[in-house]
């Protein structure tokens, strides 16, 4: 074997590589993939005017507005004492043995569950931006009439007048628990969505892994908590959005993901996709179930639909798994609207209902020609035919099957139908 | 430019006309074969629209798009701790694809090159992706990296040296370079 050391040899392994481009869309997957594309700038350009649109209310308000920050330049910044720790800065470290609270001027209160971290970002004469970096806390923002409070956990921010809440922070698992005991908030997720109206009696639960957020009564959330299961029930006044995030790794420092505080066990640890991987097929089913499968269908990412679909599929639930991927279907067109196409037609040969099996695997053969599901969908094609209209109406496609894949794993039933064995 | 800025869906749609390759390319030389693949391009363009306006020279688009796409197969890889290159399914196996004879032994082959840039850091592996296999210029592809041309030098000249050395111990590839340099395809 000679050593390659070439720029010529390097030049013919970049071809290489080139050669496994992306698959080719072809033109009607262009054009999808581009109206989807156009669709979200839509989406993203009607959210940004709506964000606009309050300050073209507030114009006569400006005036009053000015004069309010020429007050406030001049009103002192709220203060704030720590009690239970030592003060360092702006950090606020509650020790693991013992909660620690901290007072503002205008008597608003946070009790820092034992262990928990958080940061006072700034402070002005109308509130203040805290930033809980981990762990848990209890606060209560004192109502005036201009009062303007901001706690933040990660890729969450609630928004705050004047209320009662518990909230929790969780930067490992990346999710947030809010329960609101007097008021309202207004709850912020990733990426800006939202936001989510939350009112007293009610129980934010936040996923930035998950991508999403729901609001449910607070009394079935702990029902749910004390048994085990993740938090989010069915009921009618469940509300389930997605957060439309990017799962970006928190911008919390690292060392906060190593050293989590001592406090009871959020009921959701990982991902669907996660959990698939591990094999907990059942469990993805019944948390899916326990939202409300319509609202998932809705709302869920692609990632948690095709999670949701083979956990149904492995555990016997056709019908959920067959919703699941028509939702996929039906909400994202390229990639995952394809390969959903050959999924439901596994799900409709595995059911019997061979007809409806090859028309869905002429729809992602048409779809994705060569896509990474093309051999197994060509197969699948040839299999329904040779049952449904004998082997000598398989043929053509037996042929096509063995020219274009010559090492594939149905090599046996091509010729097979093709009386070569 | 500006028209993309202000949200013109035509100047949009133009743009995505002229990059979906580019980024999807940059995307699948991250990646591989993946069920997101084109979720993740069109956050590449939803940044892209977002960043419209801070953007005053059209020129730079290529690699600022190559830069975007980049970060978000670094992100994505990041998050799902698994990297991977040119290949695998979302099960670990290489996707079957038409093929002729003469393909059989490229996919061997190509295999063999994803375990040996798959032994490249994640920044050397998207440097000699944007320049070799994208062809982006040196400057465009140093802008996309963020980094500067003299960096993005290092970054290629210690990929070459791991890629051809690498190459040299797999068989598939070394028998591809023996093939292809007989005048071979």
């Amino acid at each position: 074997m000679s050593e390659p050391q070439t720029d010529d040899e390097l030049e013919r392994l970049a071809a290489l590589a080139r050669r496994a481009s992306a698959p080719d869309l072809g033109d009607t997957g262009r054009r999808l993939l581009r109206a989807s594309l156009l669709a979200r700038v839509d989406s993203e350009l009607a959210r940004a005017a709506d964000s606009r649109r309050p300050w073209l209310w507030a114009l006569p308000a400006l005036a009053a507005g000015v004069a309010l920050a020429v007050w406030g330049s001049h009103a002192r910044s709220l203060s704030y004492e720590v009690r239970g720790a030592a003060r360092d800065g702006a950090y606020v470290r509650a020790p693991s043995d013992h909660a620690v609270t901290v007072e503002f001027s205008d008597q608003t209160s946070v009790l820092c569950a034992a262990g928990s971290r958080l940061r006072v970002e700034e402070t002005d004469p109308r509130g203040a931006r805290v930033l809980v970096e981990r762990g848990g806390a209890d606060v209560h923002v004192v109502h005036r009439s201009n009062s303007a409070w901001t706690f933040v956990a990660g890729p969450f921010e609630v928004l705050v007048t004047g209320t009662r809440f518990g909230l929790d922070w969780d930067p490992v698992r990346e999710t947030f628990e809010l329960n609101l005991l007097e008021g309202s908030v207004e709850i912020r997720g990733p990426k800006g969505s939202g936001p989510v109206a939350v009112r007293a009696g009610q129980h934010f639960h936040g996923d930035a892994l998950g991508h999403s957020m729901v609001v449910s009564d607070a009394n079935d959330a702990a029902r749910a908590a004390v048994a085990g299961a993740a938090p989010p029930p069915s009921e009618p006044n469940s509300a389930l959005l997605p957060t439309d995030a990017v799962a970006e790794p928190p911008s919390a420092a690292p060392d906060s993901r190593s050293d989590a505080p001592a406090r009871p066990e959020p009921a959701k640890t990982e991902s669907w996709q996660q959990r698939i991987t591990r094999g907990q097929f059942a469990s993805i089913v019944a948390e899916a179930e326990q939202r409300g499968v319509p609202n998932c269908l809705n709302a869920c990412s692609a990632a948690d639909l095709r999670a949701l679909s083979d956990a149904a599929r492995y555990t016997g639930r056709a019908e959920v798994a067959e919703q699941s991927l028509l939702a996929l279907r039906k909400r994202f067109a390229g990639g995952a609207g394809h390969d959903a196409a050959f999924s439901l037609g596994r799900l409709e040969e595995h059911r019997g209902a061979l007809a409806v099996a090859q028309g869905w695997y002429d729809t992602y053969l048409r779809e994705a020609p060569s896509g990474a599901f093309a051999a197994e969908a060509l197969a699948g094609k040839m299999r329904a035919v040779s049952s449904l209209q004998g082997k000598p109406a398989a043929a053509p496609l037996a042929r096509d099957y063995l020219s274009r894949f010559p090492k594939g794993v149905h090599v046996n039933t091509a010729r097979e139908i093709l009386g070569e064995n | 430019m500006e028209a993309a800025a202000r949200g013109d869906r035509e100047a949009i749609g133009a743009v995505w006309d002229r990059y979906a390759d580019l980024v999807r390319g940059v995307l699948y030389g991250s990646l591989g074969a993946d069920h997101a693949l084109e979720d993740l391009a069109q956050e590449v363009f939803i940044a892209f629209v977002r960043g419209a306006k801070n953007i005053a020279d059209g020129s730079v688009l290529r690699s600022y798009l190559a830069g975007v796409a980049v970060r978000i197969a670094a992100l994505e890889i990041r998050r799902r701790k698994v990297r991977r290159w040119v290949r695998l399914s979302p099960t670990g196996e290489l996707p079957e694809r038409p093929t002729s004879p003469r393909d059989v032994e490229g996919r061997e082959a190509l295999r063999a090159l994803h375990r040996v840039l798959d032994r490249l850091s994640t920044r050397r592996r998207h440097a000699f992706v944007l320049r070799h296999v994208q062809g982006l210029e040196m400057l465009e592809a140093a802008a996309a990296l963020g980094v500067s041309e003299s960096t993005l030098r290092r970054e290629l000249l210690r990929a070459r040296e791991q890629v051809l050395i690498g190459a040299s111990r797999e068989p598939a590839l070394a028998e591809f370079l023996r093939r292809t340099g007989m005048g071979g395809a």
